[in-house]
Order: C-alpha cells, then structure tokens, then sequence
C-alpha cells in the first residue's frame, strides 16, 4: 500500500542505519550490540540473584545508599567523607552497565517496531505463519522448517556470543570504530552466509 | 533507571521500524544479497557503516571505547552465526522485527537464538579456556 515504507533505496537504508547506530549510543552511552542484549537478559534468566542485584545497582541512588549503609556498618558514621556533598555525577564518556530489564525492553521494542512497520506499510496487520515463498522453497512449511529454525537460531545464539558480536555489535558499530574483532567477525560471518546460500541456491 | 527503559524502548521501535523498511526482515531480499543477485541490501549495510564512521570521528573524538579484539572465538563463531543467519534469513535483531511483522515462525529462531545465547557460557566453560570478551553494552 505505502511503497515508501517497502525495500527503501540503499541511501535511505545507509542514514537510517547511522542514525540508529549514533543515535543508541548518543542515548544509551554504549555502542548498539543486539546479541548483547540477548546476553544479558539469559544471562539474567540463568541467574535470577545476580540479574536481581544488578537492576538495584543500576539505580545510582539505591547504588550510593548501599555502599553508604555498607560502609557505615564496617566502620561507623564518620567514615562517610562528604555525605552531603553534592554529586559530582558520572565523568565523561563513561558508559554505566544497563540493567537486564533494560535490554529485555530494547528486544520487545523491536518486536512493537515491526509491528509499527507492517500497521503503516499495509493498513492493517496480518499475521502469517512462514516466511514467505524463498524460505518455503527451499525448507517447505511444517515441523521440518521449524526445526531449521531452531537449529540454526541455536548457531546465531552461539555463534555471536562465542564471536563477542553480530550483525549489529560487530558489523555496524564495531566496523564503523575501526575495530579489529568486528572486521575479521564480520568478514567471517557474511563470508560463511554468502557460502552457505550459494550452496543453498545450488542443492536446496 | 526508568528513562533509561524509555530510551531503550524509543530507539528499539525505531530500529524495528527502519529495519522492516529496509527489508532485512525478508528472507528473499536477505537471500538475494547472500548469493549477490541483488545489492541493495549489501549497499545499505556498507552505507551504513560508511555514514556511522563518519558520525563517531565528528561525534566521539577523544572519547575511548571497549576494544574489540580478535580472540580465538572471532572467527568459529563467526562461522557459526553466518550459517544460521543464511538459513533463517535472519540475524538477532531480524528475527525479533520478523515476529512483529507477523512473520510468526520467526518465534521459533528467536526461541533458537535464546537457547545458544543461554547454553553458551555453560559449553564455553566446559570446552574452551580463552577468557570470554565481555559485552560493550
């Protein structure tokens, strides 16, 4: 229906990736990295007392309280040097650990954006059960499919947090830095994609 | 704390949004940018990168951030994530947009993708002895 809001020309594509690269880290103080986000949310799962802990420590006042509290308790109130001071807030450039919570919320909303996208594009929204007619070609529609899925989404799980990065940690903002384990990362994974497609084209 | 959720929730939907526009989210187009019969997508990427690059010289001089280095599970794990994205047409962030979009199946990589993402540091401490990169964010 909005052609404009389907396969966008590359230049528009190119400024819509800077924007969200700059604009994450410019709000978030870290670089974009989804499969980090992924991380620390079953990080979180398969340590409930540590992801528990790291949201109370994420608020810099519950923070400042604690080690206050602590401190007090091992060594008295006037152990505490300018407990009224104000704060002098976090110096420049310093990225603060996001809670899990926060990861968790920055994958829905990625959800809620295709979401958004589909609603604009068609006037309403229609749910399908496959992935349209290139990936039914080659993997049909039924349990056989679905168990690609979940094998070679088990390999995207593995792959980029033994690789430290994916598509977007590695290849977006990594290469965009200059940095040395996103541009061999990236070279290995799009270089293994185009190989395995190529042979998906010749044999699936 | 909040707004640090609000802000994760504002750039989120606009990714998910942009990204759909740009059709990673389609199998075919991401198959046809893997086996190079089209590079709209591959120019996108490439763009992007270019454009980022630009903005951190202008946006980020002085500033220091983690490094990224090669370790011994850059590349095999490279690897591994290269064939599961040619074979779901999806990376992490594409197989979430993908849900949204109706693309219901996409639950099912996404259910694939929290699986490793869980199992991995049990089976790295188990096999591999090099120190695990921590993450950037």
């Amino acid at each position: 229906m909005s052609e404009w809001l389907t396969n966008w020309p590359w230049w528009a594509g190119s400024i819509g990736f800077a924007a969200i690269v700059l604009g994450y880290w410019k709000l978030m103080g870290s670089p974009l990295g989804a499969s980090s986000s992924y991380a620390r949310v079953m990080d979180a799962a398969r340590d409930t007392e540590t992801a528990a802990r790291e949201v109370a420590l994420a608020d810099p006042k519950a923070l400042e309280a604690s080690l206050r509290a602590a401190t007090e308790a091992e060594f008295g109130g006037e152990a505490v040097p300018g407990a009224d001071a104000p704060s002098s807030g976090e110096p420049a450039g310093t990225a603060r650990l996001l809670p899990w919570t926060a990861h968790l919320t920055f994958l829905v909303a990625l959800v809620v954006g295709g979401f958004i996208a589909t609603i604009l594009r068609h006037g309403g929204h229609v749910a399908t059960a496959d992935l349209g007619p290139k990936f039914a070609g080659f993997f049909g529609h039924g349990v056989g499919a679905a168990a690609v899925l979940l094998g070679a989404g088990t390999l995207i799980g593995m792959g980029t947090r033994m690789g430290g990065g994916c598509s977007s940690g590695h290849g977006l903002s990594g290469c965009a830095r200059f940095q040395p384990g996103s541009l061999v990362g990236t070279a290995a994974f799009f270089g293994t994609a185009v190989v395995v497609s190529l042979l998906l084209e010749r044999f699936g | 704390m909040i707004s640090s959720h609000v802000r994760m929730a504002v750039i989120g939907i606009l990714f998910g949004i942009a990204f759909s526009c740009m059709g990673f989210t389609d199998f075919g187009e991401v198959h046809k940018m893997f086996t190079l019969q089209g590079f709209r997508l591959l120019l996108t990427f490439c763009g992007g990168v270019a454009l980022s690059t630009v903005g951190f010289l202008v946006l980020a001089r002085g500033k220091k951030f983690a490094r990224r280095s090669i370790h011994k599970g850059t590349i095999p794990g490279g690897i591994l994530f290269g064939a599961g994205w040619a074979l779901t047409g999806a990376c992490p962030t594409g197989a979430l947009v993908q849900i949204g979009e109706g693309k219901l199946m996409a639950g099912v990589t996404v259910l694939g993708i929290a699986l490793g993402a869980w199992a991995y540091p049990v089976l790295h401490r188990a096999f591999f002895r090099w120190p695990l990169q921590a993450c950037d964010a």
